[in-house]
């Protein structure tokens, strides 16, 4: 962070602590997605279990994190730039926690599957999980950073990831429609397209409280949930 | 809309040569709390001692600019200091009881700016402001001991009862807390709340803290200079001038 130094200089050690925190959850997060996908691609079940069992490193990590937090509130009372460091970095611990849960939930799914999967929506998840991969490490690039532009960028990615959810839900609900054998498989793989939508909901909430921190502004999420557009004209059939 | 009650433009002073405020311009809303922070040796004090015109007081001190209280010019030979002082209470930094009781002390103010009448209403006055200063149940029965026999804290509070016994409309307050316990300041900072109904608060607080719980508005000084003023809130989130930043964060001292 490109601040002056605290006069208490353990105040300063501290502070770089818990941005190494967020760090060290972010990439392990980040890491447990590409496993994730990764066994996915190559229906690699004991990969899949591998991931599931690591979810508990980063739930012990945020709960340590989630204790700092609490401690150095108590202890410094920060505040302006290290009051907002602090309120978003209590955010991002408990977002890039709940991440961390929709990998595992990948992993879940792929471990349970034992069907044949249908090769053009797992192509499509798999580009839409790189896309996902990419915004993790650019969020936690602005926050290297600190850096509100391009937390920004990384909030306006999201729209895209919408979209491709969207295409992948509407292609997932053709093919069951058209053959009812797959809807388990089918499924699925619904499951995990959600899951991957929610952990970019996730990159751009942390983009959020990035963007706070640094700037003292709000960025407001306003776009409307678009999820409904594909399946309310199916309703009316 | 708040009314401004105390309007300074420009106001510089000096001791001597040395120059401790430069060109300070700030507006003092009506019934509301406004807090002035800043590092030790900024002015602050000297701030405060501008509005009550406590600087006559200093031989070697000369206050130029303007500062009005209720649209009126103070800085003026012609001003009735003495009715200034009246409607100005004012808390130091350090505790300064009178040589005289504790009752004494309060009632000191209602009796020579004549404010009461009989005996029952001065008791009456004397008690309602100790216990509004959260000081009642410790003195009640030794309202006639000296009051440097009180701890610095109560010595303060008494301060603080003697200030509001006059029943002014400014109140300046000097780090009234700063010898305080935790349980002393809550109960002054609860008190402060319920004075801004009805009077116009000025303090000095080392405490970003206490300023942000109950200040509606906040100076920053440095060097003599007030360097930035705003809502309390923004100030404590989002500040816009680098050495507040600086300061309140414990960056620089
Ligand atoms: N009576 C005085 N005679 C000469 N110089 C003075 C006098 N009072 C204050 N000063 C000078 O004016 C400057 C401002 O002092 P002031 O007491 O207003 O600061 P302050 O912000 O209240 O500091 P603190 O937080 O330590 O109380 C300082 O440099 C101080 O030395
Ligand atoms: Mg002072």
């Amino acid at each position: 962070m490109e601040q002056d130094k605290h006069i208490v200089k353990s105040y300063d050690d501290e502070m770089k602590e818990i941005n190494n925190n967020i760090l060290d959850i972010g990439s392990l997060v980040e890491n447990q997605l590409k496993r994730a996908l990764n066994a996915l691609k190559n229906q690699d079940t004991a990969l899949a279990e591998k991931v599931i069992e690591d979810d508990n490193i980063i739930d012990e990590k945020f709960r340590q994190l989630d204790q700092n937090l609490v401690l150095i509130l108590g202890k410094r009372q920060p505040m302006a730039m290290d009051l907002r460091t602090i309120f978003s970095a209590i955010k991002m611990n408990k977002d890039l926690e709940r991440l961390g849960d929709h990998a595992t939930n990948i992993a879940k799914r792929t471990s349970m599957i034992d069907l044949v999967l249908p090769e053009k929506p797992v192509r499509d998840i798999l580009r839409m999980g790189e896309h996902v991969q990419i915004m993790i490490g650019k969020v936690i690039q602005s926050f290297v950073n600190f850096s509100a532009e391009e937390a920004k960028a990384v909030w306006n990615m999201d729209e895209e990831i919408d979209d491709e959810y969207l295409g992948i839900l509407r292609q997932l609900l053709t093919y069951m429609m058209e053959e009812p054998k797959r809807i388990s498989a089918c499924t699925n793989l619904l499951y995990m397209v959600k899951d991957l939508e929610r952990v970019g909901d996730y990159v751009q909430n942390i983009a959020e409280d990035i963007y706070y921190a640094v700037s003292g502004e709000p960025l407001y999420n306003d776009t409307p949930d678009r999820q409904w557009e594909v399946i309310k004209p199916l309703k009316k059939k | 809309m708040s009314n401004i009650k105390v309007s300074t433009k420009n106001v510089n002073v000096h001791y001597g040569t040395k120059q401790a405020l430069h060109q300070v311009t700030l507006d003092i809303n009506e019934k509301e709390v406004t807090a002035l922070i800043g590092p030790s040796g900024c002015g602050k004090s000297t701030f405060l001692r501008c509005i009550n015109r406590m600087n006559d007081l200093i031989d070697i001190c000369k206050v130029d600019g303007s500062i009005t209280v209720d649209n009126e010019e103070i800085i003026s030979d012609e001003v009735d200091v003495v009715s200034l002082r009246s409607k100005i209470g004012m808390v130091f930094q350090k505790p300064n009881p009178f040589p005289k009781s504790i009752f004494d002390n309060v009632a000191y103010g209602p009796t020579i700016h004549g404010i009461v009448d009989t005996k029952s209403d001065l008791q009456e006055i004397v008690h309602s402001s100790l216990k509004r200063a959260g000081l009642l149940k410790e003195v009640k029965d030794r309202l006639h001991e000296p009051g440097t026999s009180l701890s610095g804290g109560q010595q303060q509070r008494l301060c603080i009862a003697r200030a509001i016994a006059v029943n002014p409309d400014i109140i300046l307050m000097d780090e009234p807390c700063s010898a305080l316990d935790p349980i002393a300041t809550a109960t002054i900072e609860e008190l402060i709340d319920e004075l801004k109904n009805k009077y116009t608060i000025v303090i000095v607080t080392h405490s970003m803290q206490q300023a942000a719980r109950v200040s509606q508005r906040t100076g920053f000084f440095h060097l003599g200079e007030l360097v930035e003023t705003g809502e309390t809130q923004k100030i404590f989130t989002n500040p816009d001038n680098e050495k507040t930043q600086g300061y309140i964060t414990g960056r620089f001292g």
